[in-house]
């Protein structure tokens, strides 16, 4: 309940930041914050990626 | 007056699975198939779906398919900032709902371009999936079917009721680009499967790998409005109120959108529309 309400809080905060923007600088601000969504997926890809070559993991059945 | 073009169709074409499983609906049905692709800043890094058009064209026969790259970003800041206060005022956070406007711009841009070619059918690749986004909601697609109809244009979905495939996990998909191994399959009647039939794709589901990332052109940028849905809107109210005041918010902007529209066909490139579009 409280991550939820801290999430609406982040997200309010957030989003009034690019209702204030002008059209390019709002499109640069959606990069920069997709830049930081997915970097945790990124730099997890990038580890399993070294991960499954070491393993020699072969393609399933 | 431009002479109508029953033999012809425009479709609004990313190059994915879904538009693409479209366009060759749409073959079978029309003689000619305009495929509209639009640019906008926050897309254009991203590839021209190339590669799809030319199969399509390898299958079909290359005089079937005419596919124009279009520049919507004068048009789409009209309809995201135009009385961008009172709006602002009236729907709150939901003016962050960028891809609704991308969506919204394009439509604006493939009825201008039915008018200049007396095109009376137009389509795109929407289906069930995504349904938080505007543009995939089933009350602000009738909105846009009411755009449309205002100018004697009949817009579908040809595949909106077709199934979605299964969401590929994110280790599954690292094998399957590493590797090249095959994705998941999906049962029942899905626009990758009917693809893979017809021999334009190599399998019934790519949809997340890297082939598709190539293949396709980005719709929109969507995070600062996933973080609205997801994280501010969604978990304190029901689907039902967040498309009901989705549906007012792109009502109001087809109305506007209406006016311009009415405008263009009574002064062509002298009117604001007109100049929105030769700006890109």
């Amino acid at each position: 309940m409280i991550l939820r309400h801290l999430r609406w809080a982040a997200g309010c905060a957030l989003v009034a930041v690019g209702l204030l923007l002008p059209y390019r600088l709002r499109i640069v601000y959606g990069d920069i914050l997709a830049w930081f969504v997915h970097a945790p997926y990124i730099l997890f890809g990038r580890v399993a990626r070294i991960l499954v070559d070491r393993l020699g993991m072969k393609v399933p059945g | 007056m431009t002479p109508t073009a029953p033999g012809d169709a425009v479709l609004l074409y990313s190059g994915g699975t879904d538009s693409t499983c479209a366009a060759a609906l749409l073959a079978e049905r029309f003689t000619r198939v305009h495929l509209l692709t639009f640019e906008e800043c926050g897309t254009r890094g991203s590839p021209a779906p190339l590669g799809n058009v030319q199969r399509l064209r390898e299958k079909f026969g290359a005089e079937r398919f005419r596919h124009e790259l279009l520049p919507v970003d004068t048009l789409l800041r009209q309809v995201w900032y135009q009385d961008y206060a009172r709006c602002i005022l009236r729907h709150g956070m939901f003016m962050v709902a960028n891809c609704g406007f991308s969506s919204l711009s394009w439509h604006i841009r493939a009825i201008v371009y039915c008018l200049d070619h007396g095109i009376t059918h137009a389509a795109d690749g929407v289906t069930r999936e995504l349904i938080h986004f505007p543009g995939h909601m089933e009350s602000v697609l009738a909105v846009f079917r009411g755009l449309y109809a205002s100018f004697g244009i009949d817009y579908t979905n040809p595949v909106r009721d077709w199934d979605a495939p299964p969401d590929v996990q994110f280790l599954e998909r690292l094998i399957v680009d590493l590797h090249h191994a095959p994705p998941a399959d999906a049962p029942g009647r899905t626009t990758g499967r009917y693809l893979f039939e017809k021999g334009l794709l190599p399998h019934p589901n790519i949809k997340g790998t890297r082939l598709d990332h190539s293949m396709q052109h980005a719709c929109y940028p969507f995070v600062l409005f996933n973080i609205f849905a997801f994280w501010c809107y969604l978990p304190f109210h029901s689907y039902e109120d967040y498309q009901g005041r989705m549906a007012a918010l792109f009502t109001e902007k087809a109305d506007m959108a209406r006016l311009w529209i009415s405008e263009y066909r009574r002064s062509g490139a002298d009117s604001p529309l007109g100049r929105w579009i030769a700006e890109g």
